[in-house]
């Protein structure tokens, strides 16, 4: 008697309770699983751009090429900087303690997909003229956007203009060496790289003080 | 007979109480670690961000932005605010030995958040004055 009269009276507190902890442990499970859902998600569309912590990286990675940009002289530029809106290469002398094996130093800007854009950098070992190029350099992919990417250089104004102005190239390097390259994404200017040498190393030493008076020894 | 029928008993309210509390403190624990991370995740973001900016607009002085003591400039660029300041370095108080007055220039850059207040970055450089190029 006892025992029918149990069944019959339905749930007890206990069975109650540990269904409403299954259920509440079955929605926290769910609710946990879509928000994890929606970061990993969050996080996939990020890593399509750029961070910008690699930005601080590309960063370094310019300045410490455009500090080692060299040249001969003014004139002839163009065998050691070149540069278009999507492609800069440019012939750079380390000067650290480490590798100092002089290299042409490529940035080049690629498309890939709609409003997928990709800064490049590579590194041809040896050569030391930037109109020239190796099959296959030591590359990097520097940068990746969702809006374009264009190479800016400072540049003396044209046509007896005065002071320095912006250009996506760098024309037919009888000007110099640019004073400064910058990396522009959609019309935001994200990075900028002076480039401090303005007189001829080797110039200086064959003509030795001398050539700080030198025109020939000017790179811009 | 007494062990058989302890057997068919199940658990008891209390122990089915204490199993509960243990699942959600290890529940509470596990998300608690997760949000955690993922705030500091975000947080660390942002502060990247404006050291990107700060450095930015630090990159652009010499360059676009003139040299010059007295220079104040501010802007906002990727929804944060900065401000550029050049101002000159009292050299007898940092006791940097034989320099000209005005050789040496003090640049700050401020980044702050105006949607999030929380601790701008501040980055500061001493730059020789040099002529513009």
């Amino acid at each position: 008697m006892n025992r029918r009269r149990g069944i019959t009276s339905g749930f007890v507190l206990t069975e109650a309770l540990v269904a409403l902890a299954i259920a509440a442990m079955t929605v926290a499970l769910l609710t946990s699983a879509t928000w994890g859902l929606r970061v990993a998600s969050e996080r996939r569309d990020a890593a399509e751009v750029t961070a910008a912590v690699d930005w601080l990286a590309a960063r370094r990675a310019l300045a410490d090429w455009s500090s080692g940009v060299t040249a001969t002289g003014k004139q002839g530029t163009e065998r050691y900087f070149v540069g278009t809106a999507t492609t800069a290469r440019m012939f750079v002398e380390p000067s650290g303690s480490g590798q100092v094996v002089p290299f042409v130093g490529e940035l080049r800007v690629e498309a890939r997909g709609e409003n997928r854009f990709v800064l490049m950098a590579a590194r041809h070992i040896g050569l030391r003229d930037a109109r020239v190029t190796v099959e296959v350099p030591q590359e990097t992919e520097v940068l990746r956007t969702n809006a374009p990417i264009r190479l800016l250089y400072l540049l003396p104004r044209q046509e007896g203009g005065v002071g320095m102005t912006w250009r996506y190239e760098t024309g037919s390097g009888d000007e110099g060496l640019p004073a400064a390259v910058a990396v522009e994404v959609g019309d935001v200017r994200m990075l900028t790289a002076r480039i401090f040498a303005n007189r001829s190393a080797s110039c200086l030493s064959r003509l030795g003080p001398g050539g700080l008076e030198n025109e020939l020894c000017e790179l811009r | 007979m007494k062990r058989a029928g302890r057997k068919t008993r199940g658990f008891s309210l209390i122990e089915a109480l204490v199993a509960l509390a243990i699942a959600a403190i290890v529940i509470n624990g596990f998300y608690s670690a997760l949000s955690t991370g993922s705030l500091l995740d975000r947080r660390s973001a942002q502060q990247a961000e404006k050291v990107l900016l700060a450095t930015t607009v630090l990159d652009r002085v010499g360059v676009d932005i003139p040299l010059r003591i007295g220079t104040v400039e501010n802007g906002r660029q990727r929804e944060l605010d900065w401000e550029l300041v050049i101002s000159d370095i009292p050299t007898d108080d940092m006791q940097l030995g034989a320099v000209y007055p005005n050789e040496l220039m003090f640049v700050s850059v401020s980044v702050s958040d105006p949607l999030n207040i929380s601790t701008p970055v501040v980055l500061r450089a001493i730059r020789y004055a040099q002529s513009p190029i």
